[in-house]
């Protein structure tokens, strides 16, 4: 029962900006630490090629190796004030003839490989100290000019300042990316807020629309862009509901319109019948015309209860093989009698098998067959065909006439919908023939189609879909 | 014949019974559903007209009740008529039922189809006054008049003839006749009779097709 709620946006999105923050200032971080550390290391590096070359022209310089050895001070100056710092020097593989730094670990001497004047930074490398520092050193072989003795300078730089402004530097970038982060996240929610806001707007102005402002829509033009195309679905959706709504409304009114008639009738005239004495024949025939009424009351009833239905599908269709002839012909027999009084005759043409509900067929058939004989002019003839295309099988029904008006096209398969207010004989219509025929087609998963020419034919096709495609 | 009649709207009992007792049928009228079951319990009816919506019992449980006893026919009356209902009522073992509104002719055949037990032979010639019908010859004379029928002129006659002082819906006669078993705008039923007169019984002093006016027709002889 209990399902997983989906995030709120809001949430989502600060969670977002927040990994997004998190993983910018820690690669900016990370990026800044490494560069700066290279930068480092370069300084030192300079700083111990510098100092190398000077010692190597001091050495150069030098009147010989015992003077210098004699009187180092010269070389322990340049590395004083520098504890880091570390100048060793032999001749040979000799004893130290320097040492800046007696204190500091006894330094390997790194083998010179390069002369004095090819030193660069590709020439430091890195010596392990046996304390566990490391430290960056550089070495070069010098001959003194005059006694054309061969010393070895070595300079050596332990990294632990370094390290230590590193190691700081980096506590400081990671506290500035975890404020950073926790920043972005708080200013993430007001932001968040803000920038749903529209959001909001909309879905207050949804809940704003009720059954009775169902001609409120939302503001396209205050929705931002990417709501355009929610605004704009919501929007025709209402305009669906819309019209649905007002076609049941206008149903609901037009049945009580419908429902007035034949009650009104029914109460005056009997009214009127009881106010004096009458005789039994008067009374009787009162009786009678109730009865019509009632009839009348039932059969709307029926018919809407049958609308009803058919749109929630409850009706059962039994769907069978019929003979379309058989029945187009039984249809026509049916209706001979009433034809041949209004001076009208009915031809069937056609032929071949349809899949549909026999009641419901010739139910939908008879109600246009009916219509047909009501408005085709005196010796005409009505013509009741069939028809099969590749996918469908038509059934029309065709009479020459006065024709009905495009505008009342569209909607003649609406209920109650009469498209000739004056000439429909209201007392025993009841206006819902053609909406009985579209619900009845639907049904069959086809259409009522309706086509006049004013003074011409009027044609109404029942297209019912052949029985392969349908299942 | 007897008939119990369980329906526990005053009005509608009160004209079901006075339609039913005028049309020869002895009838009992019970208000409620354990009266009624009671009463078919322990009487011998021949036929068990049923309301659906009932006080105390509901016609459905009367039924399912009854039919561990007795199989005495019941017809059911009811005002909803969705298929489930329908369903149910026959599975319970209705054996036919009927929507409000009826009109009260459709209640008549009803009535008397369920009490006619087992299949009439029908015969194959029918007399009557100075008619007869060769029904498997499709004939008819008049006073020993051919009268020239449509086939569905024939089988309207054959329908009112078969039951003689009925009176027969237009309903009825629809379905029974054309097979169209709806209830239509048209006055289809009321032309076709028309025309079956007009050949039958306009050339007659003696008129045998009458007008029940509203609520259908019946052929009989009158005096």
């Amino acid at each position: 029962m209990n399902r997983l709620q989906p995030a709120s946006l809001t949430s989502r999105l600060v969670s977002l900006f927040g990994l997004v923050a998190i993983v910018t200032f820690a690669g900016v971080g990370t990026y800044l630490y490494h560069s700066l550390s290279k930068q480092l290391e370069t300084r030192d590096d300079d700083e111990l090629l510098g100092k190398i070359r000077s010692m190597s022209h001091l050495v150069q310089e030098a009147p010989s190796v015992e003077s210098i050895r004699r009187d180092p001070h010269i070389f322990l100056d340049a590395a004083a004030g520098h504890d880091q710092l570390t100048v060793l020097m032999r001749v040979g593989n000799e004893a130290l003839v320097v040492n800046s730094n007696p204190e500091t670990q006894a330094l390997s001497f790194l083998t010179p490989s390069v002369k004095s004047a090819e030193l660069n930074r590709s020439s430091v490398s890195v010596i392990k100290l046996s304390n566990g520092e490391s430290a960056r050193a550089v070495a070069t072989e010098t001959i003194i000019n005059k006694t054309n003795e061969r010393v070895q300078i070595m300079v050596a730089r332990t990294a632990s300042d370094r390290m230590q402004l590193l190691s700081n530097y980096r506590a400081e970038v990671w506290t500035a990316a975890l404020c950073g982060t926790l920043l972005a996240i708080v200013l993430s929610y007001f932001l968040v807020l803000r920038g749903l806001r529209p959001l909001r707007v909309v879905a207050s102005q949804a809940q704003s629309i009720t059954a009775h402002r169902l001609d409120t829509r939302l503001d396209m033009e205050a929705a931002p862009q990417e709501l355009h195309e929610i605004v704009q679905s919501f929007n025709s959706m209402l305009d669906r509901l819309h019209g649905s709504f007002e076609r049941l409304t206008q149903f609901s009114a037009d049945l009580a319109h419908d429902l007035r008639t034949p009650l009104n009738n029914l109460m005056v005239q009997t009214q009127v019948a009881i106010s004096q004495a009458r005789t039994p024949e008067e009374y009787q025939s009162l009786l009678i015309s109730n009865i019509e009424e009632y009839e009348r009351l039932a059969r709307m009833t029926e018919s809407i209860l049958f609308l009803a239905r058919a749109e929630h599908a409850h009706v059962v269709v039994n769907k069978e093989s019929l003979d379309v002839s058989v029945e187009l012909t039984r249809i026509a027999e049916y209706f001979e009698g009433i034809a041949d009084d209004a001076g009208v005759t009915i031809k069937v043409s056609g032929q071949g098998k349809l899949c549909a509900d026999a009641i419901l067929l010739r139910r939908a058939v008879s109600n246009l067959v009916a219509n047909a004989i009501r408005y085709t002019p005196f010796g005409n003839t009505i013509k009741l065909s069939a028809e099969n295309q590749h996918d469908s099988v038509i059934i029309s029904v065709t009479n020459p006439g006065k024709g009905i008006d495009a505008i009342h096209l569209d909607r003649i398969f609406d209920r109650f919908y009469r498209a000739d207010t004056a000439r429909s004989n209201s007392a025993t219509l009841t206006g819902l023939g053609l909406a009985i025929v579209q619900s009845i087609m639907a049904l069959h998963g086809g259409t009522a189609k309706a086509e006049s020419i004013i003074d011409g034919v009027t044609v109404f096709r029942l297209i019912f879909p052949s029985k392969h495609k349908s299942s | 014949m007897r008939i119990l009649l369980v329906e526990d709207e005053p009005k509608s009992g009160d004209y079901l019974r006075r339609g039913l007792t005028e049309s020869g049928f002895i009838v009992d009228w019970v208000q409620t559903g354990p009266d009624g079951l009671h009463n078919a319990q322990t009487n011998n009816y021949n036929l068990v007209i049923l309301d659906v919506m009932l006080p105390a019992m509901s016609g459905w449980d009367v039924l399912q009740t009854l039919r561990q006893s007795h199989d005495t026919p019941v017809l059911f009356l009811t005002a909803r008529d969705e298929i489930e209902d329908r369903v149910k009522g026959l599975e319970l073992g209705a054996d036919d039922y009927l929507v409000k509104p009826f009109a009260f002719t459709e209640l008549l055949a009803r009535v008397r189809t369920l009490l006619r037990r087992g299949p009439t032979r029908e015969s194959e010639i029918i007399e009557f006054a100075d008619v007869q019908i060769d029904v498997l010859k499709r004939r008819v004379t008049r006073a020993d008049q051919r009268v020239d029928l449509t086939a569905k002129e024939f089988a309207l006659l054959h329908l009112l003839a078969k039951r003689l002082g009925e009176v027969l819906s237009r309903s009825l006669i629809a379905s029974q006749v054309w097979d169209m078993n709806f209830d239509s705008d048209t006055n289809v039923v009321d032309v076709a009779v028309r025309r079956l007169r007009a050949k039958l019984d306009d050339p007659h002093t003696q008129k045998l097709i009458h007008t029940v006016r509203g609520m259908g027709y019946v052929l009989e002889v009158r005096s």
